[in-house]
């Protein structure tokens, strides 16, 4: 390449680093600020930088106990989320036939419409004048008056319903990578399909998994949609507790303390599982 | 053909997947044909009407309208910037650093709703410096989308900068053609999938966002996703089910014209059906 | 060691027959090859054979059984892949033992059935290694070795030789029929290469559109083509166009476009005024001393030549300017230089008249 591409190449990026560096650090940075200042009262922030904030969120248990359950619920989502779509993924890498295009359109359309539309949709089917309850009590002669919603199981659902398009897709791309010719020779040689799938599929797509939990995970974290409207108030996540401090208690600097320590918990986690992914091989290697 | 334990599994699973996903919608569209107004939701559908077509309320059109505005607006500029940031990390003179392609990736750390609060209480601060509004405003949402746009765009288009295209580059160069040309004619084509994957993804993100919304939005400016968001959390209104249903066809049918216009090669690199 | 017979296979996608109505006896210990161009169905054949294709109707049998309802992992062969298919989590030691480990294998045989495989293939250096470190005359080498490690019956390949350069690709043929005779073990070989087919075969199987266009060893199929195809396909030949002017006792006298009138020996059915086609081997057309009037004697112009090593390739020209091969000992007498009118001759018996394909 001329030189004088390569420049112009350079400066495109540094025009486009600018340009992301102003958007993504100047709000992050008075954000931070923000939170390390004292509130007043609901709307006034006082002038003294300390780090009350985060001492008083990081020794009540209460917070502890929300952001256990923010963590276990996107993990829980994830997990779920994963089940559902390595089967899903998988199919529709291997089928050979035109179907696939259609099904590929459904996906695409699931995760076009927004997530309030789909737990519109579950709330719906699970509240107490829905199909499913009301098939139940029938069922059971009218002792079976469940409350499907306002729990963590339907916020799971929504979780469930937020990722799962976004981890068939990244799937089904990992797995397309993979030439069937490897899963063949592992069947010509005698392994069961369980086999195949444990010795020889998954170490393959472990990193490209491990990659499409993370997002999932990421994307679970910070939503709030699913956890406030399926969660009927009962469920509290961290998500919840922002919006909450922002919207009802006008309390700008423990609402940015909080989205700090939410942010911190999501980085840590990354961070812990890009650990996991050499482990993680080894580990399929041996078995 | 012999059905395996494989075949029952990923059938299974596929199928559990699909009916999971598809449902919820489909009972959307189908109670908006109910004619009933209760705050009590019926499905299935008692009485049959398109009462809440006809009575729908304004501000969901405006919505509407809005979260498209704003969604071309950050899936153009995202695809823009991320494709100048792709191309300069892939050729430019600093090789392609790993630090730099996680720098742009940043912002899917930040969970969404930080985000949201992030740029409401910085578009205060300008607010309150410089007179400088962007609450509730077409460029201050276009602004905060962008935030977590970009990161989709970069990568979408960064992996299709692969080494094939610079030996493609390189035949041209030997060719004959300048630099400019070979930009033109060799390496803005090969961009096309990755640019429309982000295009379509970015879209996708900015339209159905609520977290980052629903903190900018004001009276006045409410993005179609925020407003059906305030509508299921305070005061339920039937017409909810008609505009959400509307939007899924609208999606369905752009979509379809997608996948019959470009192909599905262009937005999924690897559906190669 | 068992013989592998295919009994009316038929394999039908979508609206078309891949493979139609394949009668095939391997006998036990054979090498045969399956030969063909791209698509004429050889791999779907094998593929079917191996169990990782179903057909449409008829049946597959591995040493006189039916196997059809087994699932490719029961069937007790071993396969190597085109693209090799080595699992790349895994070192060259452990692709060699997975076959033996999904067995349930106990380890001490695991342990030395790796090494004979590694000293079989002559690997034993690269035991640790992953399959990406090597190279592809190596990771061929590693695939062989795994589908022999458990003793499998039958041994399948499928195009192996595909990706590797000339001069690798001839060594690993011989390679291969080296341990293939060492083992005894019946395998069947798909290739489009018919120099490959020819130096491996036990007998070849010319394949077509799907059906067997004919078995044989490879001298048969090389002297005794039953079709035009086969006669083309099967080594190389020189193609004469013409109409047959007289038939007498399977020689046929046959005017070409230039004019000249060859005697040939009549292969399949020709009958007098049929357009046929002519095939003369290169190595069977020998110079002319001079332009007399024998038979199948041609004139022609010199036009390019071709040092081969062994032989010289010369290109002549007739008077319509069709080209024909012909090939000379190097060490024969003067090359004529180009441009020079010279005359070539070969002998009717050597020549094979087949009739024309349908336009």
């Amino acid at each position: 390449m001329m030189p004088s591409a390569r420049r112009a190449y350079d400066a495109g990026l540094v025009a486009a680093f600018v340009a992301s560096a102003l958007l993504f650090l100047v709000p992050q940075f008075f954000f931070i600020r923000q939170s390390l200042l004292p509130n007043l009262s609901p709307g006034i922030v006082g002038d003294t930088i300390s780090l009350d904030n985060y001492r008083a969120i990081v020794t009540d248990p209460f917070y502890w106990g929300v952001f256990g359950r923010t963590i276990a619920l996107s993990a829980v989502s994830v997990a779920a989320g994963l089940a559902l779509a390595f089967p899903t993924a998988y199919l529709l890498a291997r089928i050979g036939s035109r179907v696939v295009r259609w099904l590929i359109v459904l996906l695409l359309i699931s995760s076009f419409v927004s997530v309030v539309v789909k737990v519109l949709g579950l709330t719906l089917l699970l509240g107490t004048d829905g199909p499913v309850v009301r098939a139940l009590r029938a069922l059971s002669f009218g002792l079976w008056d469940v409350r499907l919603l306002h729990n963590d199981a339907s916020v799971a659902i929504g979780l469930v319903q937020y990722t799962l398009p976004l981890l068939v897709m990244i799937l089904f791309g990992v797995i397309q990578n993979v030439p069937p010719s490897l899963e063949e020779a592992a069947v010509v040689h005698g392994a069961s399909d369980f086999r195949a799938f444990r010795r020889v599929l998954l170490p393959l797509l472990w990193p490209g998994t491990l990659a499409a939990a993370l997002i999932a995970f990421n994307m679970n974290m910070g939503a709030f949609t699913s956890a406030v409207l399926l969660g009927g108030g009962k469920v509290l996540t961290v998500p919840i507790m922002i919006q909450r401090k922002i919207i009802l208690e006008t309390d700008y600097p423990n609402a940015a303390a909080l989205a700090l320590l939410l942010t911190l918990a999501v980085v840590v986690m990354n961070l812990a599982a890009l650990k996991m992914r050499p482990a993680a091989v080894a580990a399929t290697r041996a078995g | 053909m012999r059905v395996s334990t494989k075949h029952i599994v990923t059938g299974t699973g596929a199928l559990f997947s699909y009916v999971f996903l598809l449902i919820p919608l489909a009972i959307v569209v189908g109670a908006s044909f109910d004619d009933s107004a209760s705050a009590y939701f019926r499905f299935p559908p008692e009485h049959l009407s398109l009462r809440w077509y006809r009575e729908l309320p304004a501000k969901y059109w405006h919505g509407l309208g809005l979260s498209s505005m704003i969604a071309l607006a950050a899936a153009a500029l995202s695809t823009l910037l991320g494709a100048v940031a792709a191309l300069g990390i892939a050729k430019g003179s600093l090789g392609r650093s790993a630090l730099l392609e996680t720098f742009f990736r940043l912002p899917l750390q930040v969970p969404f709703v930080v985000t949201g609060i992030v740029f409401l209480q910085f578009y205060y601060l300008l607010f309150d410096a410089w007179r400088l509004p962007l609450m509730g405003t077409y460029p201050g949402f276009v602004l905060a989308h962008l935030f977590f746009c970009i990161p989709y765009a970069a990568g979408a288009v960064g992996s299709v900068i692969t080494d094939d295209l610079r030996r493609i580059e390189n035949a041209g160069r030997i060719a004959g053609a300048t630099e400019w040309r070979v930009f033109l004619r060799l390496t803005l084509p090969a961009l096309k999938p990755g640019v429309f994957s982000g295009l379509f993804y970015a879209f996708i993100v900015s339209f159905g966002d609520v977290p980052v919304s629903v903190f900018l939005s004001t009276g006045g400016a409410v993005p179609l996703p925020v407003e059906i968001f305030q509508t299921l959390q305070f005061d339920f209104d039937p017409a909810v089910l008609s505009i959400s249903s509307i939007v899924v066809v609208l999606s369905a049918v752009f979509i379809v014209l997608v996948q019959r216009l470009v192909g599905l090669d262009l937005i999924l690199p690897g559906a190669r059906r | 060691m068992s013989s592998v017979t295919l009994e009316r296979l038929r394999k039908r996608y979508r609206d078309v027959d891949v493979v139609k109505d394949l009668d095939l006896d391997i006998l036990e210990g054979e090498l045969v090859v399956l030969l063909g161009p791209s698509g004429c169905g050889k791999t779907t054949t094998l593929r079917m054979i191996a169990g990782l294709v179903q057909p449409t109707s008829g049946h597959v049998r591995i040493g006189g059984e039916r196997v059809d309802h087994l699932p490719a992992r029961a069937r007790n062969i071993g396969m190597v892949f085109q693209d090799y298919a080595l699992f790349p989590n895994m070192p060259v030691r452990e692709n060699i033992a997975f076959g033996l480990e999904e067995r349930r294998a106990p380890r001490e045989r695991v342990r030395s059935r790796v090494a004979e495989m590694l000293a079989l293939t002559r690997l034993q250096e690269f035991a640790d290694r992953y399959p990406a470190e090597l190279s592809g005359g190596q990771q061929q080498r590693v695939a062989l070795a795994r589908a022999l490690a458990y003793e499998p019956r039958v041994l399948l390949m499928d195009e192996p030789l595909g990706a590797l350069d000339q001069r690798l690709r001839e060594d690993m043929q011989r390679e291969v029929a080296r341990i293939q005779r060492s083992l005894g073990i019946t395998t069947v070989f798909v290739t489009h290469d018919q120099q490959e087919a020819m130096a491996l075969a036990d007998r070849i199987v010319v394949m077509n559109a799907g059906r067997i266009e004919q078995v044989g060893r490879p001298e048969q199929l090389y002297a005794d083509p039953q079709s035009l195809f086969i006669a083309d396909f099967v080594g190389r030949t020189n193609r004469l166009p013409g109409q047959v002017r007289e038939l007498a006792n399977g020689v046929a006298t046959v005017a070409l476009r230039s004019g000249r009138s060859i005697r040939a020996r009549a292969a399949g059915i020709v009958r007098v005024g049929d357009a046929v086609v002519c095939t003369i081997r290169p190595e069977k057309v020998r110079l002319a001393p001079n332009d007399n009037a024998g038979d199948n004697v041609m004139p022609v112009t010199m036009r390019r030549r071709s040092f081969m090593g062994s032989s010289v390739d010369l290109a002549v020209e007739d008077s319509t300017g069709a080209e024909m091969l012909v090939k000379v000992a190097e060490a024969s007498a003067h090359v004529p230089a180009v441009g020079d009118a010279i005359a070539v001759t070969f002998r009717p018996e050597d020549c094979l008249c087949f009739p024309a394909p349908a336009a």
